[in-house]
């Protein structure tokens, strides 16, 4: 069952960045300004899938070259990477202190953080990102399904839903939950990036176990 | 041979051969040690490469081990779905790969080979992107495959960034416990393969200073094992080794392209050969620096030993040897003290020192020896001979000091006298006490400088008799001389004590200054001379310098000299006659000839200015015999004129005198004329006889015998001692002029009378000389003088007019 959904940016301190971020390679590929200030995630799925963003290929991509690409590019950048860690959402964060300028970060992330600073912008790049979906499973051998569902249908109803996105900044899939939610919330782009944003945004999709191997091998490589 | 030469024959040769032995042995020596030298050097290095090159595959062999055994590796080698593996297994795996990595980043790669030659798994360090998944065709994977049990290391050009890489591999045999029987064999299901750097040992080059070698890998039959064009420097190429044409870790040679190299090798693995080539000559580079640098020392070793020897031998030993040996022929020649200046306090130098004693022993005994002979012994003063060269000396001095150099001439104003009364023991003592007082009295501080006081003696000398000379060599001026003659006739005016006897002796200085008064030597001594008997003439018991005018006198002195040699060799003499009268009868009774010379260039010149100068140069003796042969001749003429009462006074000087032989020359003369005894007298001066010695007695006593009397003439004028008179052989004595000019003074005519009764009383005729006038002749008429002289009868004139004047008195004789 669907919980929440969102997208992956970047969010960045516009007191300290020069130019306004807009594209994926202004992170992968860093401006002077930002070497040595960025922050990334410890996901291969997430380093690997957004370099191919920033290289124009698909998300999912298997092709030989473009994974060739994306490990010189990955490579090339890991000397300007300031942490593979994820972000810490409270006032210690690196976004808020100053060491990190720009950093990937999920959507409702973001706007947690940016609670502690004004001059943090998150952006979904143009080229596309990867939106997710977050879903709640319950077990095939489960020993208290009905209170399960239970908890799910209560966390479904409409009040409840909408005040949970509005506690986490996450789009709902709910949609009776989000007719409740306020102009303000279901205007903001953080939340519900553009149409055209969207059009050029992915799913992950299932890829060959050849093709998963080369990713796992590629982001050994920067995270180990 | 010289000495020299000798020495340096034997020298060079000493040196050099065992030098050049010692050379040659250390070059050999240090040229073999200095090889092998190199060569532990290198196989130090190589042996280092080689270590470095066991070390790295012992580690990376150590982590697959390690590897090999990690149960999620089995597992994960075990699990056939891909999908499982790689979406579960692949980032563990990786992960535990990394950790080794981070353990030892040397190992830049670490690979799981699947059996097919598939990368399953590849972790490296160096951000290296994979080329190529499929190894099958890999060099490692193929040599890995060829050896499963225990692969081989294999070198060669990792693909993935070109460089030289060593490979260590290792084949992972599993058993599924699964799906397969416990019997069954584990299967191969995997290769883990580590990546590293090969380190020095491919990079084919030597350190410093073997850069010109290098060193190559290749497998046991001598192919490089890193391809052609990889090795960075070295070109294999260049080498091939024939199989089982190497031999390990010894040395030997073997041809490069053309250049001669030794050759080293190591066995690092079955199928891997470590090869150091290195051109000989480099090897020996450094042995042929050290033997040149042996046998550059040793020859400049021998260029400053033996040179340095040489020198030191002819200084220390040589040069000594040579001096004393100069000084030994001077000593032969008995020149100057001869002294060898001393060389250091060796052998030699005692030598030397011990002819030092020798030659001054030797030269102070000559000296005494030569002093003998020209020291007076009587005063220890230099003699003549000695005074002459010390003069010489003392003039050469002077001369090269551009000092005045005075000559005191010194004569004792009463020794004759001491001589005579005192008797010669007395004189000998007196002079030998002047002697020391003259030596005494200029010793003293005023003057010196003036007279050297180092050879003090040196500048005293006895010339003989009474006669002494004091040098003053360092006079500035002549002022000083005087100084010094003052002091000595002050010293003289004490009385000298002998036996008791006060004795005074005063002397006469004569002082002559060089160059002022003199030119030399001769002219020095006589110049001294002339102004010290200046001195005496003067009133002696002073001192005189040479002046100018007596200089003068002298050369008139000297013109008279040259022109009487002239005067004597052509008889350019006259007599003149003065009659000596009868002082009763008033006739002449006789005529004393005197000698008057007219020279053409001086005109008349007097007796008294030439004839003792006759008497000192000895021309008086053939003047004499002239005047005696020209007075027996005029006689003998008057005679046969029938003057033959008449007698001749002819005068004789003391030099004539004292010659054994005049007697008899007198003898022929008369004999010559037809003459007798009687028909002359001869007459002397008062000094001729007293200073006579026996010779002039003996002939007065032969004259007589021969009847020829004897007259004194001038008597009054010396001692004009009536006591010696009665012993003397005289006859007739002539009473000298100044008695009778001067008889108004005094007590002059009661002298006069006793003199001519006491001659009377003797025996002796008395003549009067100098009767002037008419009082004169009546005077000494009335004493009883025998006979008369003077102008009141005639002037001394030529022979007619005398003769005339013998008529005429025979004509006043008659009248009275």
């Amino acid at each position: 069952m669907p919980y929440f959904w969102g997208t992956v940016g970047i969010i960045y301190r516009s007191d300290l960045v020069k130019e306004p971020i807009t594209h994926w390679h202004q992170l992968f590929n860093p401006a002077p300004d930002l070497q040595g200030h960025i922050g990334m995630v410890a996901d291969g799925q997430d380093l690997v899938g957004l370099g191919l963003k920033s290289l124009g290929y698909s998300l999912n991509s298997e092709n030989k070259h473009e994974l060739n690409a994306v490990e010189r590019l990955l490579i090339a950048q890991q000397p300007h990477v300031k942490s593979y860690q994820y972000l810490v959402l409270d006032q210690r964060s690196g976004v808020v202190t100053g060491d990190l300028r720009a950093s990937i970060a999920y959507s409702g992330d973001a706007l947690m953080v940016q609670e502690h600073h004004d001059d943090l912008v998150y952006v979904v790049p143009e080229e596309g990102t990867n939106i997710w979906v977050d879903y709640f499973a319950l077990g095939a051998k489960a020993q208290t399904p009905e209170l399960a569902k239970k908890f799910l249908n209560f966390i479904n109803e409409p009040e409840v839903a909408a005040q949970m996105a509005e506690y986490v900044y996450y789009a709902t899939p709910n949609q009776a939950a989000e007719a409740l939610l306020p102009d303000d919330f279901k205007n903001n782009q953080a939340i519900y990036p553009p149409k055209e944003v969207i059009s050029k945004s992915e799913f992950f999709a299932p890829i060959t176990a050849r093709a998963m191997k080369r990713r796992n091998a590629i982001s050994a490589q920067i995270l180990y | 041979m010289k000495l020299h030469t000798k020495i340096t024959l034997m020298v060079i040769p000493l040196i050099a051969l065992p030098l050049l032995a010692v050379g040659v042995l250390a070059y050999l020596g240090l040229w073999q040690k200095s090889e092998q030298q190199s060569q532990i050097q290198v196989e130090n290095h190589v042996a280092n490469l080689a270590d470095d090159f066991n070390n790295r595959i012992r580690d990376a062999r150590l982590i697959l081990e390690s590897l090999a055994n990690d149960s999620l590796l089995k597992e994960y080698l075990l699990t056939e779905d891909e999908e499982d593996r790689y979406a579960l297994m692949q980032r563990p795996m990786l992960r535990n790969m990394a950790g080794y990595q981070s353990a030892n980043p040397d190992l830049y790669e670490i690979r799981l080979l699947l059996p097919d030659g598939f990368e399953e798994l590849r972790m490296t360090s160096r951000a290296l992107v994979n080329r190529h998944e499929d190894e099958s065709q890999s060099g490692f994977f193929i040599a890995a495959t060829n050896q499963l049990d225990n692969p081989e290391p294999f070198i060669g050009i990792n693909p993935d960034n070109n460089q030289p890489a060593l490979f260590v591999s290792k084949a992972i045999f599993l058993r599924n416990n699964v799906t397969e029987s416990f019997n069954s064999q584990p299967r191969l299901r995997g290769i883990l393969s580590i990546t590293q750097q090969t380190g020095r040992i491919a990079d084919g080059q030597l350190p410093p200073p073997w850069e010109a070698g290098r060193v190559m890998l290749t497998d046991r039959l001598g192919a490089a094992v890193i391809p052609k064009g990889e090795q960075s420097a070295a070109p294999a190429s260049t080498v091939h080794f024939e199989p089982g044409s190497f031999t390990t870790a010894t040395w030997h040679q073997i041809s490069v392209a053309g250049t001669q190299s030794v050759h080293f090798a190591l066995q690092l693995s079955n199928n891997l050969y470590l090869h150091t080539l290195l051109p000989a000559a480099r090897i020996q580079e450094s042995a042929r620096q050290i033997g040149a640098l042996v046998l550059y020392v040793i020859g400049l070793a021998l260029l400053i030993a033996v040179p340095l020897l040489l020198f030191l031998l002819h200084h220390q030993i040589l040069k000594p040897i040579g001096l004393l040996s100069h000084a030994l022929n001077n000593l032969g020649k008995r020149q100057n003290r001869v002294q060898v200046t001393q060389v250091g306090n060796d052998e030699i130098g005692e030598l030397c020192r011990s002819f030092n004693r020798m030659s001054i022993d030797l030269f102070e005994s000559n000296e005494r020896i030569r002093n003998l002979a020209f020291i007076d012994s009587l005063t220890g003063l230099p003699n003549r001979v000695l005074f002459r060269r010390n003069l010489e000396r003392a003039i050469a001095n002077s001369q090269r000091e551009q000092k005045l150099l005075g000559l005191l001439f010194l004569d004792l104003d009463n020794f004759k006298h001491v001589n005579d009364t005192m008797g010669h023991p007395v004189g000998d003592r007196l002079l030998s006490n002047v002697a020391e007082r003259l030596m005494q009295n200029t010793r003293a501080s005023d003057l010196m400088g003036r007279i050297d006081i180092d050879d003090l003696s040196a500048n005293f000398s006895r010339l003989g008799g009474d006669e002494f000379t004091v040098l003053l060599p360092h006079l500035e001026n002549s002022l000083q001389a005087a100084q010094v003659a003052e002091r000595i006739i002050g010293a003289f005016s004490q009385p000298v004590t002998i036996d008791k006897h006060q004795i005074y002796v005063g002397c006469s200085i004569g002082i002559a200054i060089m160059p002022d008064d003199a030119n030399g030597a001769e002219e020095l001594i006589t110049n001294a001379d002339v102004a010290m008997y200046q001195a005496k003439k003067s009133g002696k018991n002073r001192y005189h310098f040479f002046s100018q005018s007596i200089g003068e006198q002298n050369k008139e002195r000297a013109k008279i000299e040259q022109r009487l040699h002239h005067a004597v060799e052509a008889c350019n003499f006259t007599l003149y006659y003065q009659p000596i009268v009868d002082s009763l009868s008033h006739r002449v009774s006789s005529y004393e000839a005197l000698i008057r010379w007219s020279d053409e260039r001086l005109g008349p010149v007097a007796p008294d200015r030439f004839i003792h100068i006759a008497e000192e140069n000895g021309l008086i003796v053939p003047i004499g015999a002239w005047v005696m042969n020209e007075a027996c001749r005029q006689l003998k003429e008057w005679h046969e004129q029938g003057h033959t009462q008449l007698r001749m006074g002819i005068n004789l000087s003391v030099v004539q005198l004292c010659r054994p032989d005049i007697v008899q020359e007198i003898s022929n003369d008369l004999l010559k004329h037809g003459l007798t005894g009687r028909d002359i007298y001869i007459e002397l001066t008062e000094t001729a006889i007293i200073q006579g010695e026996n010779q002039v007695l003996e002939n007065l006593q032969k004259l007589r015998t021969m009847a020829i009397e004897v007259a004194l003439d001038d008597f009054g004028t010396g001692y004009s001692s009536l006591s010696y008179l009665k012993n003397l052989p005289i006859d007739i004595l002539k009473i000298d002029r100044s008695f009778i000019s001067a008889l108004g003074e005094d007590n002059n005519c009661i002298i006069l009378s006793a003199i001519i009764t006491m001659a009377h009383a003797l025996g002796l005729k008395v003549i009067a000389e100098g009767v002037e006038t008419d009082t004169d002749l009546m005077f000494v008429t009335k004493e009883g003088c025998d006979m008369v002289q003077g102008f009141l009868f005639s002037r001394p004139v030529p022979a007619d007019k005398a003769i005339a004047l013998q008529d005429a008195s025979s004509a006043i004789s008659k009248c009275i």
